[in-house]
């Protein structure tokens, strides 16, 4: 038998990430079988597979619970609009003046003066929309928290096909511009799933448990 | 499959040897993740019962959960068995040939 560690970050990730009452003892199992010879693959595997399904079962057995963290996420993320949008159009100004002076009409000086202000603020609002979320579905974050990023890149992506299909881009802009400007549609489900994480951080410490070596 | 496997384990049934068992029957791998939520449903139904055993160091310092199946579950077994055989029973086209 060997004393291997098993993957460090799949071992954090499965701590963290897997839900039930039995995450310790197939944490367990997992290190167990990596130590009588399965590979690291076999393990990225079998965590990977158990944070998927055991949160999709969460979600299967928790309809109303999801149905909740759907309307408070969707509701934060509407009412924190209105004063994004207002500190926004502020900041913004502030940025054009004092940080990115550049010609108005050029696409990357529009998009890192709209990163650096509204953008910014609404990954902010997003994260914390994320952290409430995660904070009061705290038996089942997870699943929730991700679901609601999910929905979150889902409006997010259809909002980019939407706008794109009813104007095409202005030809100032290159493909790569373009195709960087959209991906940075991550960023909000990303933001809100951050916020999540970092509401429930202190949790953590209960699962920080080091994988000892076999004696 | 997962009863099953458990009334072929006894005693020593915990989610790894479960998870060897499907696979050796299916061939197919098995995620140890997936048999542990079949689990928990059973035991919500009374179909098994489970007990911790005590932690050791070349599982990480972490206790095995064992598994044992109930008399409701070995009728719950019995009962799919017997419903299985009626159902090939009455299929013409698995009686005597090849497919």
């Amino acid at each position: 038998m060997s004393d291997q560690q098993p993957p460090r970050v799949a071992t954090w990730l499965a701590q963290r990430l897997v839900s039930g009452p039995r995450r310790e003892s197939l944490l367990g199992d997992l290190i167990e079988q990596y130590r009588l010879g399965r590979s690291g693959m076999w393990y990225w595997r079998q965590v990977l597979a158990a944070i998927v399904l055991g949160n999709a079962h969460d979600l299967a057995a928790h309809k109303l619970l999801a149905l909740r963290a759907l309307t408070v996420g969707w509701t934060l993320y509407y009412l924190f609009s209105f004063p994004v949008t207002w500190a926004g159009g502020i900041a913004e100004n502030w940025v054009s003046q004092q940080v990115i002076v550049c010609e108005p009409t050029s696409f990357s000086c529009q998009f890192w003066r709209n990163q650096l202000s509204v953008e910014l603020l609404i990954y902010v609002a997003a994260a914390v929309s994320g952290g409430i979320v995660a904070r009061l579905h705290h038996k089942h974050w997870v699943a929730m928290l991700s679901l609601y990023a999910a929905s979150v890149l889902f409006f997010e992506c259809g909002m980019i096909a939407w706008m794109m299909s009813g104007s095409p881009p202005p030809e100032t802009i290159s493909g790569g511009e373009l195709v960087f400007a959209n991906l940075t549609v991550l960023v909000r489900p990303l933001s809100v799933f951050v916020g999540g994480v970092w509401a429930v951080r202190s949790d953590f410490g209960s699962v920080n448990r080091a994988v000892s070596k076999p004696t | 499959m997962v009863l099953l496997a458990l009334v072929g384990l006894d005693d020593e049934a915990y989610g790894v040897p479960i998870a060897k068992a499907i696979e050796e029957s299916s061939g197919r791998e098995v995620a140890v993740g997936s048999v542990y939520i079949t689990l928990d449903r059973l035991e919500n139904k009374g179909l098994v019962r489970s007990h911790v055993g005590e932690p050791t160091a070349v599982r990480g310092g972490r206790a095995k959960t064992y598994f044992q199946i109930t008399p409701q579950g070995l009728r719950a077994v019995r009962h799919a068995q017997r419903t299985l055989i009626k159902l090939w029973q009455g299929a013409p086209q698995l009686k005597g040939g090849s497919a």
